[in-house]
């Protein structure tokens, strides 16, 4: 085996909580410095070692620049351990990962603190493009008669916010929201209503039964009046298919299928962990929980973004990643409940398998016992930037507590990507 | 022969340099040297025609001028110091009237004399850098400025915000320096000597006018200030009293008379017994700066880290201290409740102190980020200190000890916060009790400077000056302590406080014992101290003590009744006093009391309370050398006043005990021994004193202390 891999050391999340709730007022830097300072206390490693922090995070604060390097300094680390932020959409929390391997691999550092970190209670409203070419025309003027002349070109349409959440979460190529995605998806693979709703009931249920399975990997977070926040708040006990049937869709009003109940929730969390190569392991007598085994990121077509996993599963294939049949325990990201079915079916589905993918034989079956165990994005929350790195820190955890050996965590990622990383426990 | 004070530098842009520096890079003061070389220093100005300007620096990283010479003051008879102050004056006033543009480039504390030195001067430019602090402080130490900073200050600045600067004391921090006009501008520390050039070229500053210096609305301002700083200082302390006249008789008066009343202020001030006892205070607090160096074997290694285990009030206050000062804490409870409470502990002070200006509103962030909140054990690394600051149960704190023993590495220093308990009995739980201290912060931990560091029988040398390095480096004083019941602090506080609740049951009105001890000069009486500290905790260090202490007064049973009802002083509303919500002024006794127990009617006379209750005292400071509880009265001085407030101008109470003699002590003790109880026996020590008429003190603190070179002095922390 490659001596050169990545192995993951322990990982600590704080809960992930509902955007304008409990930890709302809390900054993307408020949420990724109590995470990452609660893994190295844990750890006790000597912040020192650290070669670099990787954090990907998808809507990054205008005020916390490279977030990573404010997180970094302000859990104090080291000036002179170097951070940066990532970005690959969903796949962030991936992403930052991938590169310590890729860091690992190459031989240029040892230990690494990656994760990943989502305020989207905080993501800002912008004024409009209208409004900020008349701001600097204003900003501009210097004599009273031409600045009067820039105030009354404004109109009321300047001053209505653009909330930048939404903007994000539509791809500006092919003009689609994410859901409107989705929704394609449930059309192409004919997924009804219900089954959608089924889905989402059961990563609720899930999510409840298992919340006592996750307290190793949630650290308490404290609120802006210190005020302690223990739990997941996504899940929802009294969740029912009536209930669920009883909502709207929202991308589609006539015609559509995904609601807010069979989509993830939006979130804000952090995840943190500590990586680092064999020999680091051996050197400072580390006892890691896994290690990164092989990865795969791939490009699709935009307009079915969610279809990314089957793209990057198949990029897997061909690396010599594991089979579906070899996993077991999966991860697979639920940005929506039909997206996630489309990726199952699409998997198993021969014609699909042989004309998008160019493969003989079908990629294999998800089998759904063993997806998601724990409950999805669609109870627990999708903080876009933090999901990646959670799903390999319950991946690996979850491992540990059924005593099993491999498992894949993949997602899809809007702009029309997939990741998949497979993992091994230790 | 090379300057040893001043390095003087010529510029050919006609500008003259004086760097304050001293070749032994030691800290700036100003001495006969200092003065002599500034001398010399004018005399070659006043012969130049061509030098139009000079720049006043330092060549200290971290000090302007930090004052006089205090060590050498204060061993100068009255002639010597005031040909000293006739020389000062006068060399600073040739420096204001030199025909140059003149200007300070302040870029760290610039007080008392060298403040002085700076009004001489046209400008002042100061560092923004927190620590670059300006003013006055002489009337804290029982002096008047005596370098013209009496007759300059009100002149610069107005007589109403000179006055307050000079009577309260204190040293200023930038932003507000500016905002009095003590100095012309703030500057960040990297463009501070590039805007003292360009201030070179603004040329002689003429002082400008100031309506409060008008003269009936100075007589006005006079009155005012005179009547708010006798409340505040009941007549206890002459000195800004002092300052005060002198510069109401200065701001009509020309310079020469002035100057005149500012020496023969400052001489009366220094025969006086409150400055040298201020003084004296001054000097012990220098040496409690001072750790002893390493007793030889090996030193832990430097402080990196803190846990500090468990999250009530005095590990949150703790936790809030060592991160404020630039340590990272680790802070750990059982539960997210408990760790909710302390975090809530932190914020809030660091709250309070960026609201007060102490702290930037970024420092004070920093400060919090430096706390790791954890509910679980966590590794401990090499560098930690550990703090242990949960209940005091002597069953819980064992346990405890004994899992932190097994889980840190051996050089990592273990302390147990404790005000009752023995080090020693916790030591018993541990395999390596060589690493188990105490450190006794006392509440609120943000407001007490001192600390108890307590050695026990097993403790090793290198535990203790790994603590008393790190007290002082987080900007504490230590004394250290063998550990013995209550230590130091407690010890002598306990039966006092007991002594005044006695006094209560007889039937004195809780006001009058409270007033016998604030007129002896005590911040506050012992009743309404009690009423602070809370009668539970109170309690529960008094029957520690007693319980280990058998000799001592027992408790009254009214500490147990009131306990036992919840009248736990201020913070459950009702003490001594009663504590309603939101109101301020005088106090009202609790009529609870009376009906809790039965109560004499026996009255006593102030004098009578205030003997009984300083005579306890007494004996058991003379009973803590005894016993060796602490090295030497210096300590147990520096303890009682830096950690009860017990009154400085006394200069502790055994330097109170010295001015009163040990055998009218012991006198009074017997005679109130045989009346009463054998609480008043006096101890060994007193009797072997009084037998051989000698006093705490073999010689005067400034010759004996380890300052005879000059010590960063006033620098405030």
């Amino acid at each position: 085996m490659n001596t050169r891999s990545l192995h993951i050391v322990d990982g600590v999340r704080l809960p992930f909580t509902k955007a304008g709730g409990k930890l709302s007022r809390l900054s993307a830097g408020d949420l990724g410095t109590a995470v990452v300072k609660a893994l190295l206390a844990r750890t006790g490693i000597d912040p020192a070692t650290i070669d670099e922090v990787i954090m990907g995070c998808v809507c990054q604060p205008a005020e916390e620049s490279n977030l990573a390097r404010v997180i970094s300094l302000r859990s104090g680390i080291p000036e002179s351990v170097p951070a940066r932020t990532v970005h690959r959409n969903c796949a962030s929390g991936f992403e930052a990962i991938t590169q310590a391997a890729e860091k690992i691999a190459a031989g240029r550092g040892e230990i690494f603190l990656v994760g990943g970190v989502e305020s989207m209670s905080q993501v800002p409203l912008l004024f409009p493009k209208s409004a900020s070419s008349k701001f600097g025309e204003l900003a501009k003027s210097r004599t009273l008669g031409s600045r009067l002349r820039a105030l009354t070109g404004f109109r009321p349409r300047d001053f209505s916010p653009v909330p930048a959440l939404i903007k994000g979460l539509t791809d500006s190529t092919c003009n689609m929201g994410m859901g409107q995605t989705a929704e394609l998806l449930a059309r192409d693979f004919n997924i009804s209503r219900e089954r959608q709703d089924r889905f989402a009931l059961s990563s609720h249920m899930r999510a409840i039964e298992s919340s006592g399975r996750l307290k190793d990997e949630i650290i308490t977070a404290f609120d802006y009046q210190q005020k302690p926040v223990l739990e997941d708040d996504g899940p929802r006990p009294d969740s029912s298919i009536e209930k669920l049937n009883r909502l709207r869709p929202i991308f589609d009003r006539r015609r559509g299928s995904v609601t807010a109940g069979n989509s993830s929730q939006v979130t804000d969390g952090a995840v943190a962990l500590l990586v680092a190569s064999e020999n680091a392991c051996n050197q400072y007598n580390l006892d890691p929980i896994g290690r990164l085994i092989d990865y795969a990121y791939s490009g699709c077509e935009p307009e079915r973004m969610g279809l990314g996993p089957v793209y990057a599963l198949a990029k897997g294939r061909a690396q010599g990643a594991p089979e579906l049949s070899e996993v077991d325990l999966i991860e697979l990201n639920e940005a929506f409940a039909a997206q996630a079915l489309a990726v199952m079916d699409a998997c198993k589905s021969e014609k699909f398998c042989h004309e998008k993918l160019g493969l003989e034989k079908v990629l294999g079956e998800m089998n759904e016992e063993i997806v998601n165990v724990n409950g999805g994005a669609i109870a627990l929350g999708h903080p876009v930037g933090a999901t990646g790195a959670r799903l390999v820190l319950t991946a690996l955890k979850e491992l540990r507590l059924r005593r099993q050996k491999t498992a894949l965590a993949t997602l899809c990622v809007g702009g029309g990507q997939g990741g998949a990383l497979w993992l091994e426990r230790n | 022969m090379k300057n040893q004070r001043i390095q003087i530098t010529n510029h050919s842009d006609r500008t003259v340099t004086w760097t304050l520096e001293r070749p032994d890079g030691r800290a700036n003061v100003i001495d006969q040297l200092f003065l002599d070389e500034m001398s010399h220093a004018l005399d070659e100005l006043e012969g130049d025609k061509l030098v139009t300007a000079l720049l006043i620096r330092s060549g200290h990283p971290k000090i302007f001028l930090a004052g006089a010479d205090l060590t050498t003051l204060s061993k100068l008879g009255p002639e010597d110091l005031e040909n000293l102050l006739h020389y000062g004056q006068d060399t600073f006033t040739r420096l204001s009237r030199v025909d140059l543009t003149t200007v300070c480039a302040i870029n760290g504390p610039c007080l008392g004399g060298g403040y002085e030195l700076a009004l001489a001067c046209d400008r002042r430019i100061l560092s923004a850098n927190p620590n670059a602090v300006v003013g006055l402080p002489e009337t804290s130490l029982g002096l008047l400025p005596g370098w013209g900073g009496c007759y300059r200050l009100p002149r610069l600045i107005g007589l109403s915000r000179a006055l307050p600067t000079l009577a309260g004391g204190r040293p200023v921090r930038p932003k507000k320096a500016v905002t009095l006009g003590m100095v012309d501008e703030i500057t960040s520390e990297e463009s501070l000597e590039q805007a003292a050039r360009e201030a070179l070229d603004t040329g002689k500053a003429s002082p400008p006018l100031h309506w409060d210096n008008l003269p009936i609305i100075r007589s006005l301002i006079l009155f005012l200030g005179r009547r708010s700083i006798l409340k505040i200082t009941k007549g206890k302390y002459p000195a800004p009293v002092a300052a005060l006249k002198v510069i109401g008789d200065g701001i009509g008066a020309g310079l020469r008379k002035t100057m005149e009343k500012e020496r023969d202020g400052f001489l009366q001030l220094s025969k006086s017994e409150t400055t040298a006892n201020l003084l004296h205070f001054f000097f012990l607090r220098e040496r409690a700066k001072k750790v002893p160096a390493s007793q030889g074997g090996t030193d832990l290694p430097t402080i990196s880290r803190v846990h500090v285990i468990g999250a009530g009030k005095m590990g949150g206050g703790i936790a809030q201290w060592v991160a404020a000062r630039g340590v990272p804490v680790i802070m750990s409870d059982l539960s997210p409740d408990a760790l909710s409470l302390g975090l809530s502990t932190v914020s809030s002070l660091l709250t309070q102190a960026s609201k007060r200006g102490i702290l930037s509103s970024l420092s004070a962030r920093q400060a919090m980020d430096r706390i790791t909140p954890v509910c679980e054990p966590v590794p401990i690394r090499e560098g930690d200190l550990v703090i242990e600051a949960i209940v005091e149960r002597i069953g819980a704190k064992r346990t405890l000890l004994a899992d932190l023993d097994s889980r840190a590495p051996v050089n990592v220093p273990i302390a147990t916060n404790t005000s009752a308990l023995s080090i020693d009995c916790m030591g018993v739980a541990m395999d390596n009790p060589s690493r188990l201290g105490g450190l006794h912060f006392f509440n609120p931990v943000h407001r007490m400077e001192l600390v108890e560091v307590i050695h026990g029988e097993k403790t090793d040398p290198a535990t203790i000056r790994s603590l008393l390095s790190f007290v002082n480096r987080i900007g504490k004083r230590a004394v250290l302590c063998k550990d013995s019941p209550g230590f130091l602090v407690n010890r002598i506080l306990v039966p006092y406080l007991v002594e005044a609740a006695i006094l209560w049951e007889e039937g004195n009105n809780p006001y009058s014992i409270d007033r016998a001890m604030t007129e002896f000069g005590m911040p506050m009486g012992p009743l309404r101290l009690l009423d602070e500290i809370g009668l539970d905790v109170a309690g529960h260090v008094a029957k520690e003590l007693k319980f280990r202490l058998p000799r001592l007064a027992t408790p009254p049973p009214l500490l147990k009744e009131m306990n036992e009802q919840g009248i736990l002083g201020r913070k459950s509303g009702s003490g001594f006093y009663l504590y309603p919500k939101n109101k301020r002024g005088k106090l009202h006794p609790n009529p609870e009391l009376s009906r809790l127990c039965r109560r004499a009617s026996h009255k006593s006379s102030i004098s009578e309370m205030s003997d009984r209750m300083n005579l306890v005292m007494l004996n058991e400071a003379a009973r803590c050398l005894e016993k060796g509880v602490i090295g030497s009265p210096m300590d147990v001085d520096f303890g009682m006043i830096a950690g009860t407030g017990w009154a400085p101008f006394r200069g502790g109470p055994l330097r109170y005990a010295d001015s009163v003699g040990a055998r009218s002590i012991v006198d009074s003790l017997e005679r109130l021994s045989s009346g009463l109880d054998e609480r008043f026996e006096p101890c060994e020590y007193l009797l072997d004193l009084a037998r051989k008429n000698k006093t705490f003190y073999t010689e005067p603190l400034r010759s004996v202390s380890p300052l005879s070179s000059n010590i960063k002095e006033r620098i405030t922390q």
